[in-house]
C-alpha cells in the first residue's frame, strides 16, 4: 500500500481549517513542533482506515481537541462544528481509492467510512463512484458491509482464521497486523512486546501476525492442522453414528454383527474381522452357515415331490405331535428367556443408577476443588481440618468422629471416583450388550413359536383335508423355506453393504490420520528459516549502525519461537529508552527490507511518529533515516513525523533523497 | 492341596494398615457449609426452620430429588408420593456453620414434633427454632456466586424454586397431608 495524500478538515462557524499532505515513495519526513498537530496527522492516517482499534478497545477518537472540539488560531479559539479526514491510497495493482471518515459526531456517524473508487483528493473535479462501509462494529471484519473486509481484499490480503481455544477459530484482524506498520507516539515505543491489541482475544496474536506478515509456511500448517483435527472429530461422529445405525438395522432381524469396531480404525477389515451371526432362539450361527444349511434343505425338498395328503397322513400325525412338543419347549424357553431378560435389565438399571450417583458425587467434588483452589476471603476453619469449636484437628467428615475412618484427601477421593466411574462405565457397556443379545434371543424364540404355530395349523389342515389334495404342510414348508432363504439373502446383502460402507469410512480415517501425522510437528519450513535469517541479519546490522549499546550486538538473535528480538535464549528484556527505540526501528525496518527481497504479506509501508525523548540519552535519527531512505529504491514508503530541531534535521537529511515538509507553526491552518 | 501347606501360609505375621476411605462429597464439612449457605440465602430473609432445612437439604441432593421437589412445588405431584429423607449429618453441619459464624440461631430449641402439634395456634407465628444466615455467611454466598462454574446445578435448582417454599408446603411434605 502506498499513501498518496492526507486531508484534514475542521469546519468552524467562522471558516474552515485544515491541511493537505502529499506523500511520495521512499522516505517522507513531516517536521513540526510538538504541539503543532503532527501527531494528529499521523493518527489521522490510522483513523481514516478505521484501524485505531490497534491501540485499544475504546471507541474514543484518538485525535486531539483541535479536530474534535475547538481549534486555536493565535490566541483565539473557535469551536469545531464538523471535522473529517480523507486519505488517498494506492495498492499494488495501482488502484487508487479515497477513504473519508467523520471525526465529530456520534458513535454511529463515526463508524461510517465512505470509500470513493478513485483519487478524489488529487482530482477534485471528477465524480467517482463510492460505497459506504462500517468500521469498529462487531462483524465489520467479515461482513460484506464491513470496511476491513473490503480493505483486506483491496490490499490483496486473504486473512486466515487462526486456531483459537476449544477447536474454534477466530479471524486474524487487520488491527493485529498494524503494529508492524504503524508506531504511534504514545504507546508504540514502550517495548516490542506490548503493542498488540490483546483485547481482540486472538491466541498467540503477536506470533500469528508475524507469521502472516512474513508469509511463513508454519501458519498455513497450523491452520491446516486444525482443519484436519475438526475433520477427525467429524469422522469419529460419522463412524459411531454408522455403527449405531448398523446395529439397529441388523437388530431388527435378530442378527448381530460381532466385532464391529465402535471407534474408527485405519485398518479394514480389522482383526478379527466382523462376523454376522443370526439366532434361531437357541444358538447363534454365522449367517453364511445358516444360508448353506438352508440351501441343503431346499435342495432336498426340490428332490422330493410334494406328496398327496393321504400318502403322508401317518407322517403328518407324527410331525404334528413333534411340533406340539416343540411348541411347549419353546414356550418354556420364552418364559425363561423373558425372566432372564428382566433380570438383566434390572441389573443394567442398577449399574446405571450407581453410575449416575458417581457422576453426581464427582461433580460435587469438582465444585469442592474449585472452592479449595480459589481460596478466598472467607476462610473456613473446617476446610483446614480444624474443629471450629475446640480448634483441635478433626477428620474431614460429618460422620461421627469416633466411628468414622480417616477420609481420603480430596485428590485421592477424586481419583478413586474416577476409577469407579471407569469401572462402572465398562460394566454398563457390557450389561447393555448382554441385554441387547438377550432381547434378540427372546425375539428369535418368539418368531420360532409363531412359525411352529403356523406349521401346526398347516399339519392339522392337512389331516382334515381331502386325502387327494397335496399335503398343506408340505406346501407350507416349501413356501416357508423359500421365504426364509430370500430373507437371509437380503440380510446378507445388507450386511455386506454395511461392511463396505465401513471400509470407505476406514479409508477416510486413514487419510486423515496420515495428514495429521505429517502436520504433527508444525515447525518452520526451510523457506521460513531463510526469511528469519534474513531478518536477523538486517536487524543485527542496523543495531550496530545505530549504536546499540545495552549489551554486545553479537548476542542478538531473532527468536524462532516468537519471531521477536532475543538475547541468546531469552527475550531481549529491558534496555535503555534509546535502545528500545533502536530495536523497534530496526525490527520494523528489517521487516520492510525483507519484504522487497523475499515474498511476504508486508504492506511495503511503515509509519513512525517520533517518540518523546528526555534527558541525556537522546537518540539521533541520523543513521535511522539514512537507512530508511533506501526504501525508495524498492517502491516502498516510510513516513516519519518529528519535532527535531529544524537546523539539526536539515543537516541530517541534506544528503538524503526524501520528501521533506516543515511546518513553522500550527499544521491546521485557516483555509482560503 | 494339603492343609499343612495352608497352615504354613497362614502362620506368618500379618500387618493391617488402615487405608483412608472414600466418602461422598456431601459428607465433607466445608462443602456442606457452602451448600447450607446457598440454601439459607434462598429462604425468605435468609432464615429457615429446621424442617425447611431438612427438606431443602434432601431436595438439593440428587437429580431425582430435585426433580420431584420442583414438581411438588409446582403442584403436579402430591406430597404423599415423596419421601423426604432425614439427614442426621445436617445437625452437625449446622453446628459447624454456627461455630464458623456463618449462621446464627434462636435460643429456644424446639423439636419438630412440637412444631406440628402447635400448628393450629402458632400457624401465624414464626417457628421457634430458626437458623439465620449471618453477614459472614452472606459474604460466602457472594463469593460462591462470583464463581461462574461452581455449584452450577445447585444454583440453577435454587433459582427455579425461587422464594416459593412456604412453611405450609414443608409441613405437608413431612406429614403427607395435602395442602389446604
Amino acid at each position: 500500500m502506498r499513501i498518496r495524500k492526507l486531508e484534514l478538515l475542521a469546519a468552524t462557524a467562522s471558516g474552515n481549517f485544515g491541511t493537505t499532505l502529499e506523500f511520495q515513495e521512499g522516505l517522507n519526513i513531516i517536521s513540526a513542533k510538538n504541539t503543532s498537530g503532527k501527531s494528529t496527522c499521523i493518527m489521522s492516517i490510522l483513523y481514516a482506515l478505521g484501524l485505531e482499534g490497534m491501540l485499544g478497545s475504546s471507541q474514543q477518537v484518538p485525535l486531539p481537541d483541535a479536530m474534535c472540539r475547538s481549534i486555536m488560531e493565535g490566541e483565539k479559539e473557535f469551536p469545531v462544528v464538523e471535522s473529517r479526514v480523507r486519505l488517498e491510497i494506492e495498492n499494488r495493482k495501482q488502484e487508487i481509492i479515497t477513504v473519508q471518515r467523520l471525526v465529530t459526531g456520534k458513535n454511529l456517524d463515526r463508524q461510517l467510512v465512505r470509500c470513493s473508487m478513485g483519487p478524489a483528493l488529487s482530482d477534485s473535479t471528477s465524480q467517482y463512484p463510492f460505497r459506504d462501509f462500517y468500521v469498529r462494529t462487531q462483524f465489520a471484519a467479515q461482513d460484506e458491509s464491513g470496511f476491513h473486509r473490503f480493505l483486506a481484499e483491496y490490499l490483496g490480503y486473504d486473512l486466515p482464521n487462526v486456531p483459537a481455544f476449544d477447536n474454534t477459530s477466530v479471524p486474524l484482524y487487520l488491527e493485529c497486523l498494524m503494529p508492524y506498520f504503524f508506531v504511534d507516539q504514545l504507546t508504540g515505543w514502550r517495548d516490542i512486546k506490548s503493542r498488540m491489541p490483546t483485547y481482540l482475544r486472538v491466541p498467540e496474536m503477536a506470533k500469528r501476525s508475524a507469521e502472516y506478515v512474513l508469509d511463513l509456511g508454519i501458519l498455513k500448517r497450523a491452520i491446516e492442522k486444525q482443519q484436519y483435527e475438526l475433520e477427525q472429530e467429524k469422522a469419529k461422529q460419522t463412524w459411531s453414528q454408522a455403527a449405531v445405525r448398523a446395529m439397529d438395522r441388523m437388530g431388527e432381524e435378530q442378527v448381530l454383527i460381532r466385532g464391529l469396531p465402535v471407534e474408527p480404525t485405519a485398518i479394514w477389515p480389522p482383526l478379527p474381522p466382523p462376523e454376522v451371526l443370526i439366532t434361531d432362539g437357541e444358538n447363534w450361527t454365522p449367517l453364511a452357515t445358516a444360508i448353506n444349511n438352508l440351501q441343503v434343505r431346499i435342495d432336498q425338498l426340490v428332490e422330493e415331490e410334494i406328496p398327496k395328503a393321504e400318502e403322508v397322513s401317518q407322517q403328518v400325525i407324527e410331525q404334528l405331535r413333534a411340533a406340539e412338543e416343540k411348541l411347549v419347549t419353546f414356550a418354556d424357553r420364552l418364559h425363561d428367556s423373558t425372566k432372564d431378560l428382566m433380570a438383566e435389565r434390572a441389573h443394567l438399571e442398577s449399574v446405571h443408577k450407581r453410575l449416575r450417583a458417581l457422576l453426581e458425587d464427582y461433580r460435587q467434588y469438582q465444585d469442592y476443588k474449585r472452592i479449595e483452589d480459589r481460596g478466598g476471603q472467607i476462610a473456613l476453619e473446617t476446610a483446614s481440618g480444624i474443629c471450629p469449636y475446640c480448634h483441635q484437628s478433626i477428620k474431614d467428615t460429618l460422620l461421627d468422629q469416633n466411628v468414622a475412618a480417616n477420609p481420603m484427601s480430596l485428590e485421592d477421593n477424586m481419583a478413586f471416583i474416577r476409577d469407579q466411574i471407569a469401572t462402572f462405565r465398562d460394566m454398563w457397556e457390557s450389561a447393555k450388550e448382554v441385554v441387547s443379545a438377550k432381547e434378540k434371543q427372546a425375539a428369535a424364540i418368539t418368531r420360532r413359536i409363531e412359525e411352529l404355530n403356523e406349521n401346526i395349523r398347516a399339519l392339522r389342515g392337512t389331516l382334515k383335508s381331502d386325502g387327494r389334495i397335496p399335503s398343506i404342510a408340505a406346501v407350507q414348508e416349501h413356501l416357508h423355506v423359500e421365504n426364509r432363504m430370500r430373507r437371509l439373502l437380503a440380510i446378507q446383502e445388507a450386511a455386506l453393504e454395511i461392511l463396505k460402507g465401513f471400509g470407505e469410512l476406514s479409508k477416510d480415517w486413514a487419510k486423515i490420520q496420515g495428514k495429521l501425522k505429517d502436520l504433527a510437528i508444525v515447525g518452520l519450513t526451510e523457506k521460513d528459516e531463510v526469511k528469519i535469517r534474513h531478518l536477523e541479519e538486517s536487524f543485527v546490522e542496523q543495531l550496530r549502525q545505530y549504536g546499540f549499546h545495552s549489551f554486545p550486538v553479537d548476542q542478538v538473535r531473532i527468536s524462532r519461537e516468537s519471531y521477536r528480538p532475543s538475547r541468546g535464549e531469552y527475550d531481549i528484556g529491558l534496555t535503555s529508552a534509546s535502545d528500545t527505540i533502536r530495536i523497534i526501528w530496526a525490527y520494523l525496518l528489517g521487516m520492510l527490507e525483507l519484504a522487497h527481497a523475499l515474498p511476504t504479506n508486508h504492506l511495503g509501508l511503515v509509519v513512525f511518529d517520533e517518540p518523546r525523548q528526555h534527558g541525556a540519552d537522546r537518540i539521533s535519527f541520523d543513521a535511522l533515516l539514512h537507512r530508511a531512505a533506501a526504501s525508495k529504491n524498492f517502491n516502498q514508503q516510510v513516513i516519519f513525523a518529528t519535532s527535531e530541531d529544524q537546523e539539526t534535521l536539515e543537516r541530517i537529511i541534506a544528503d538524503i533523497d526524501c520528501m521533506y515538509r516543515h511546518f513553522e507553526d500550527r499544521i491546521l491552518t485557516r483555509l482560503p | 492341596m494339603s492343609t499343612a501347606t495352608l497352615d504354613d501360609v497362614l502362620n506368618v505375621p500379618f500387618t493391617f494398615q488402615r487405608r483412608p476411605s472414600a466418602i461422598p462429597c456431601v459428607m465433607r464439612p466445608a462443602w456442606r457449609l457452602h451448600i447450607l449457605s446457598l440454601i439459607l440465602d434462598q429462604c425468605r430473609g435468609g432464615r429457615a426452620s429446621l424442617e425447611q432445612l431438612h427438606v431443602l437439604n434432601w431436595a438439593i441432593r440428587t437429580d431425582e430429588s430435585r426433580q420431584l421437589f420442583l414438581q411438588f412445588i409446582k403442584g403436579s405431584r402430591a406430597p404423599n408420593q415423596i419421601i423426604v429423607r432425614y439427614d442426621p449429618s445436617l445437625s452437625r453441619a449446622i453446628d459447624f456453620a454456627f461455630a464458623e459464624k456463618l449462621v446464627s440461631r434462636h435460643e429456644k430449641q424446639a423439636t419438630l414434633l412440637e412444631d406440628i402439634q402447635d400448628k393450629s395456634e402458632e400457624k401465624k407465628k414464626a417457628p421457634p427454632y430458626r437458623v439465620i444466615l449471618s453477614e459472614r455467611g452472606k459474604a460466602l454466598v457472594l463469593q460462591i456466586h462470583e464463581m461462574e462454574y461452581a455449584f452450577v446445578v445447585e444454583k440453577e435448582f435454587l433459582r427455579a424454586i425461587g422464594k416459593k417454599v412456604t412453611q405450609d408446603q414443608v409441613q405437608s411434605l413431612f406429614t403427607w397431608s395435602p395442602l389446604s
